[in-house]
């Protein structure tokens, strides 16, 4: 069985046991377009507590979860872990479920934006993109270089919709990978001042202000940044040729910084949460 | 003139190559990759600053932002496309 049917084993189980569930993780990584193996299934549940996800759990039908054992977990109120398996080469199948996620909203507003598509023969649920890489920026490396690639995808997306909706501040405001901003620029999409201007109020992302600024040099920070941009970057920003490398290496200066934030925060919430438990 | 013995010497390392290599040999960095990136963690207002001093080419030949950049989101060549 391959892993992609076998997730859509377990969505289908969990789908019958009463369980609103969305595919995070490395399945929906893959869901993406990047190609990674992976043996772990893992879900953003709806439920009113985390009891009841293993009560709902321990009902799945045997047709799916060979066993059903719960491993340790950090935060056992927030995610819960359940072996349901081995593979012929004596891997531990593992299913795992978030039930509140420090770097994601709520259920109900992931839900609002959430993909469907086929994976496994069947049309499966999956967490939006956006919200993929965001609940990707964690303490562990590894999930960078997720980031990376799943920037990459985002921005290629984004650059299809904005051509056919021909509204180039739909890909420009969010612009995250060096490839994207590449496109955008052959496109001549940085010519469009007035879509310029409509974007950079609109960055969520420091990255995306970072490959902006250059070309509307007087542009405010937005209060919609995640993480403002520190000034002692931000003013060469203002003065370099726009898309030339010292641009490009300005760019990567401030995701440095932003990634080195966003671990630190990572690292902190679970140091709380294990001083809590 | 140069010597025999002189040849067989090493050029020396950079200020940033010894960085680097000082992290491994500490054990605060697991890999190069780790060293590398541990240091541009703690150069990047540096790079910055050299943005704002040095010329173009100056720039771009300088170690630190050739390493930053080969760390770096991907250019097109190398994308997964």
């Amino acid at each position: 069985m391959s892993i992609e049917t076998r997730l859509a084993q377990v969505m289908t189980a969990l789908e019958h046991a009463g369980l609103p569930c969305l595919v995070m993780g490395g399945h929906a990584v893959r869901y993406y377009g990047v190609g990674r193996n992976t043996i772990d299934f893992d879900f953003y549940v709806s439920a009113p507590s985390m009891q009841d996800v293993r009560a709902t759990v321990a009902t799945l039908p045997e047709t799916a979860m060979l066993t059903v054992r719960e491993g340790p977990s950090w935060r056992p109120e927030d995610f819960a872990r359940f072996e349901i398996g081995r593979l012929s080469d004596g891997r531990e199948e593992w299913l795992e479920f978030w039930l509140h996620n420090h770097l994601l909203p709520c259920f109900a507003e992931l839900w609002l934006r959430h993909e469907r598509g086929i994976y496994g023969d069947r049309e499966i649920a999956f967490l939006s993109l956006s919200d993929l890489i965001r609940s990707k920026e964690t303490e562990r490396e590894g999930d960078w270089a997720d980031v990376s690639l799943l920037e990459e995808i985002q921005d290629a997306r984004q650059l299809a919709q904005a051509a056919v909706k021909t509204e180039p501040a739909l890909a420009l405001r969010g612009l995250r990978s060096r490839r994207g901003f590449e496109t955008a620029l052959g496109l001549g999409l940085m010519n469009d001042q007035k879509a310029l201007e409509q974007s950079v109020r609109q960055c969520e992302h420091p990255v995306s202000f970072a490959f902006l600024v250059p070309f509307l040099r007087e542009a405010e920070q937005p209060a919609s940044l995640r993480l403002p941009v520190d000034e002692a970057y931000l003013s060469p920003l203002r003065t370099v040729e726009p898309g030339g490398p010292k641009h490009a290496a300005l760019v990567e200066v401030v995701r440095r910084a932003y990634k080195r934030w966003a671990m630190e925060v990572d690292r902190r919430d679970k140091e709380s949460r294990s001083h809590r438990g | 003139m140069t010597s025999r013995s002189d040849e067989k010497i090493a050029p020396s390392p950079s200020a940033m190559e010894a960085e680097i290599e000082a992290l491994l040999l500490s054990g605060r960095a697991s890999s190069t990759a780790e060293a590398e990136s541990m240091v541009l963690d703690a150069h990047l207002a540096e790079i910055a600053e050299l943005a704002q001093r040095l010329t173009e080419e100056e720039f771009g030949r300088h170690e630190l932002v050739r390493l930053l950049l080969a760390h770096g989101s991907r250019p097109w060549e190398d994308s997964i496309h």
